[in-house]
């Protein structure tokens, strides 16, 4: 590429790219517990898509995303499983 | 925001932000044993192989996408600081849908940053934690994200892609012995969907059977559909350890 952000390891190698990256970014990774929560990430970028990744082999919960305050928000639902989740605003 | 570091790629995602958290990998599971489709009573359930990683962090599995194989986590588990998980890795399933289980190696992304680099970018966010250290060896960026859970194209760049991410689902079918006859009994089939990287650099979802009954007398109950799409994500693989 010609332009952007690019960073190279000290052997010379591209470690990030950011015209080739998708996006999005990471807030956290966090574990749900079986009752369910809410996660706030204050300081987290507003305005993006959200995703979350399951990744554990549990099963799902529910979510949704809100930005009371300006504040990033995701709240799951009860699962009989806990589940450990990344999640994403892109 | 009125302050700190946003990068966004050419098509207006965010690719960086100070005030989120980079992953780095912070190691490969290790591989305990393979097991095949095995039977449970009258039934059979699909194979997996045992893997193990200690940590205290919650973290997120990365796994191999080799051409041609389903891959998934089946369960997880963690006691004592260890992760214990059961992974899928199939193909060539058999008449009733079971893949073969084959090895595959798995690796562990955390938040967890550790002590900064010695040199380098670092950034940290608003509370002065460090959120980014782009010294450190094994930072990973999504090169494709899939964040509705629908088949993506490998982004051309990547060497050796490795998938974060699993459906959380698994579908429950019914089906009669004889086609029609309620009287021949049912069978129940549970099947899953597993990440299946095809020969034409596509990625996406692809189901296994995890679960089959033996025979059930009576009419046979309403299938159900849980599945829909699950968000993923691909990262380079070829630096992973």
């Amino acid at each position: 590429m010609g332009y952007g952000l690019q960073i190279f390891t000290p052997t010379g190698q591209l470690a990030f790219d950011a015209s080739m990256c998708s996006g999005g970014v990471c807030v956290g990774l966090v574990s749900i517990p079986t009752g369910g929560g809410t996660f706030l990430f204050p300081g987290a970028p507003t305005g993006r898509t959200p995703f979350v990744i399951f990744n554990d082999g549990s099963l799902r919960t529910t979510w949704s995303y809100s930005e009371p305050n300006g504040v990033p928000s995701f709240t799951f639902s009860s699962t009989p499983e806990g589940s450990s989740v990344g999640i994403y605003l892109k | 925001m009125t302050h700190g570091f946003e990068f966004y790629n050419p098509a207006g995602d965010l690719v960086i932000h100070s005030n989120s958290k980079s992953t780095q990998c912070i190691g490969r599971t290790t591989f305990v044993s393979t097991t095949q489709p095995y039977a449970v009573g009258t039934g059979r359930r699909s194979g997996y192989s045992t893997h193990t990683f200690a940590t205290n962090s919650p973290v997120l599995w990365a796994i191999e996408l080799p051409v041609g194989y389903r891959v998934g986590i089946v369960r997880s588990g963690y006691s004592g600081g260890v992760y214990t998980l059961e992974v899928y890795c199939g193909a060539n399933p058999d008449a009733n849908g079971f893949d073969t289980q084959y090895p595959v190696h798995v690796w562990a992304f955390s938040t967890d940053l550790g002590a900064p680099s010695s040199y380098g970018l670092q950034m940290f966010a608003a509370n002065g934690q460090m959120t980014h250290d782009f010294a450190k060896p094994n930072i990973s960026f999504p090169l494709n994200s899939s964040y509705s859970g629908n088949p993506v194209t490998l982004n051309s760049a990547v060497a050796n892609p490795v998938v974060i991410g699993n459906s959380p689902y698994y579908d429950v079918s019914y089906t009669y012995r004889l086609p029609g006859e309620s009287t021949s009994g049912y069978v129940k089939k549970d099947t899953k969907n597993f990440l299946l990287r095809s020969s034409n650099g596509n990625v996406g979802y692809s189901s296994g059977t995890i679960f089959r009954s033996g025979t059930n007398k009576g009419g046979k109950p309403p299938d159900s559909a849980f599945t829909s799409p699950s968000p993923f994500i691909i990262v380079e693989g070829s630096l992973l350890p």
